[in-house]
């Protein structure tokens, strides 16, 4: 099994009246006159305190990810983030999750980024690839009939710039150039492993299984996970010849220790998980999923989970029995949502919303003690 | 007259898709549908009326079935309505990269369809297919009606309709379209997602930058095609100033229309067709012994 931290560096301060005014989404739109940037600079310390701490007491890797202009989470330019963890920390493997190469004019960046943060690091670098969500094509104007194509074609580019002797010319739909030659290559060989974070639309999960890539899913209720990952495997047995194994597995899950066990937890993280469902995680359905970002089918689906969002009052956060209570619950439970989905890795998140430092510290440190000593890892 | 903005029309089968049908049409004129291959696209194209031949370029959302305009124009117009691809059911085809594509589309589509210098009526999206396809080629047409057509840089921002669901963003676009039927909450889910689909093609048309910076420069190039802009006087997508600097541009005249928003083809079809009869007969009168 293997344990990551998982942060959003959310924004703790969302006004519910501005919340209102401003369509109901803390995304795209969402004044950022909000944004106190003294405030900013104490919290990108502390989150990143947190995250230096996962690697000092034994987590195999930490987490950063990349949305834009948005109160969810305060990592435009996950890179950056990375490199202000490479020279903090000695051990974990540093995951983006991911870069949105969709996202971007000049893929190339993204690989010159990437390689270099894996030599900076010593070979650390976990380089996850994504497409971004619809909000991100409202917020950089980006054409979302074209995502998935130039998500694909920009993959292929920046796999090709790392592995393949430079310089080549590349001559493709979305991108075309005289001549690739990144410098500097990556260190681990061929290429930083590359993880999928998905919302499981059946295209992608044909595709990461392919290649096997380890599939990510961020907030997916553990009845969808179950679909999702048999989807993958389904792919990975049927088509490509192969059993998909745990390792290739990942979710994330908000995970509060506190020593009196699951009702004084449970408590205690009730007003935080509000916040982040609320205020945090707004995103109306043409923001979501704006025209052509997806297929008809899974556009479908999507408008089921709209409306029993409507209905519930908010996304599902946690997939499986939430991890919420005692050491000892936490660590029972997590081996009970693992077995149940049959992923290898957890993405465990422990701040959450509006959570203040402190708060995150003392679960995180019981955490630490009595809960990953008695994880199998490796 | 509130129209319903949704409704398949059971009729042609999976290939219109309308949001816009109207709550009490009467009678529609007599129209034919059928499918017509232009070069390497299969278009449905639906056909009615009588006289001189008459091209309608439909506007970007979901407006493809035949309506009340369609009849209007019908009255005194051999009426031509294809739907533009990627629209109506048609696949977002992959060679389609910006509205110029779609002009020589219709360079294409004219001769497919045997119309000899029809008048063009084209609204919103259609009003800039038309204009494109009068710089590119303005011996194609006799003359060119302009309904709240987009393309040129506005002064303005528009208002971001990408951004809102499906029933706010058509309130946008006319006062009479009633659009609860396609809110992704509570509407039919087959026809919600109908309308979802039809909008990548005016995504990939319309999200980056809705008008062509290029226009302006070009937009001599069809001085030589009689023009009328229609605008509606509460138009909330461009307003009538918008309209008036596009007929300054052309040297066209200017048409404001009372109580009608930004698709008066839907707010005001009479309007629209008297505008075309209008211009037609001005065309007519000038046209002699120069019509080839």
């Amino acid at each position: 099994m293997k344990i990551y931290s998982f942060h959003l560096m959310p924004w703790p301060n969302i006004d519910p009246d501005v919340l209102a005014k401003s369509g109901g989404s803390a995304w795209v739109t969402y004044p950022n006159t909000e944004y106190d940037p003294v405030l900013g600079h104490k919290l990108y310390g502390e989150y990143l305190d947190q995250l230096v701490y996962a690697d000092e007491v034994g987590f195999d890797a930490i987490c950063v990810n990349e949305h834009h202009q948005n109160a969810y989470g305060l990592m435009p330019a996950p890179n950056i983030m990375a490199a202000a963890l490479v020279s903090r920390t000695k051990q974990a493997r540093i995951a983006i999750l991911g870069n949105g190469i969709a996202l971007r004019h000049n893929p190339l960046r993204v690989a010159e980024e990437v390689a270099m943060l894996d030599v900076m690091s010593g070979g650390r670098i976990i380089s996850g690839f994504v497409r971004g969500i619809g909000a991100e094509y409202h917020s950089l104007n980006l054409d979302p009939t074209k995502s998935r194509d130039t998500f694909f074609e920009a993959h292929d580019l920046i796999v090709k710039a790392w592995t393949e002797p430079g310089p080549f010319a590349w001559d493709g739909e979305h991108f075309a150039f005289r001549n690739v030659n990144v410098w500097p290559r990556p260190l681990q060989q061929p290429h930083p492993p590359i993880f999928v974070p998905s919302q499981g639309s059946a295209e992608t999960l044909e595709w990461a299984a392919e290649r096997r890539y380890p599939l990510a899913c961020v907030f997916v209720p553990m009845e969808r996970l179950k679909q999702f990952y048999d989807g993958y495997r389904g792919y990975a047995s049927d088509k490509f010849g192969y059993e998909a194994g745990p390792e290739q597995f990942a979710f994330n899950s908000i995970v509060y220790v506190h020593p009196e066990g699951e009702a004084k937890a449970t408590e205690e993280m009730e007003p935080h998980i509000r916040y982040f469902r609320e205020r945090c995680f707004t995103l109306p359905l043409p923001m979501f999923f704006p025209p052509g970002y997806t297929g008809a089918s899974s556009y479908r689906t999507r408008i089921e989970i709209a409306r029993q969002l409507q209905a519930t009052g908010g996304p599902v956060l946690s997939a499986g029995e939430p991890l919420m209570g005692s050491p000892e619950q936490v660590l029972e439970r997590i081996h009970r949502n693992m077995a149940a989905c049959g992923a290898g890795t957890l993405m465990v998140q422990f701040q959450v919303g509006d959570m203040p430092h402190d708060k995150v510290m003392r679960s995180m440190e019981l955490f630490a003690s009595e809960v990953l000593p008695h994880l199998p890892r490796g | 007259m509130r129209q319903p903005a949704a409704g398949l029309d059971p009729g042609a089968g999976c290939c219109l898709t309308s949001p816009v049908r109207s709550a009490n049409p009467g009678e529609p004129m007599p129209h034919t549908t059928s499918q017509v291959q232009v070069h390497d696209h299969t278009v449905v194209v639906q056909r009615g009326g009588e006289g001189p031949d008459l091209l309608f370029l439909h506007a970007e959302a979901n407006t493809s079935a035949w309506g009340e305009v369609h009849d209007a124009l019908a009255g005194h117009f051999t009426v031509t309505a294809p739907i533009h691809p990627g629209f109506g059911g048609d696949p977002l085809p992959p060679w389609l990269h910006d509205v110029s594509d779609l002009a020589f589309h219709y360079v294409d589509a004219i001769a497919a369809l045997g119309l000899h210098r029809p008048l063009v009526v084209g609204a919103s999206l259609g009003g800039w297919i038309g204009l494109d396809l009068a710089i590119h080629r303005p011996d194609l047409l006799s003359g060119l009606v302009l309904v709240g057509a987009l393309g040129l840089r506005p002064t303005e921002p528009m208002p971001d309709l990408f951004l809102k669901a499906a029933p706010e963003a058509f309130g946008y676009l006319a006062r009479t379209i009633d659009a609860a039927g396609v809110d992704p909450l509570t509407g039919d889910v087959d026809l919600v997602t109908a309308v979802w689909v039809e909008q990548a093609t005016q995504a990939r048309l319309m999200w980056e930058r809705p008008y062509d910076r290029r226009l302006e420069r070009r937009a001599h190039l069809a001085a030589t095609v009689p023009t009328t802009v229609v605008w509606g006087a509460d138009d909330r997508l461009l307003p009538v100033e918008h309209g008036r600097r596009l007929a300054e541009l052309l040297g066209a005249d200017l048409d404001v229309v009372p109580d009608a928003g930004h698709l008066v083809t839907l707010d005001n079809p009479a309007a629209v067709a008297a505008a075309a009869r209008k211009l037609a007969a001005t065309t007519t009168a000038t046209d002699q012994g120069t019509d080839r």
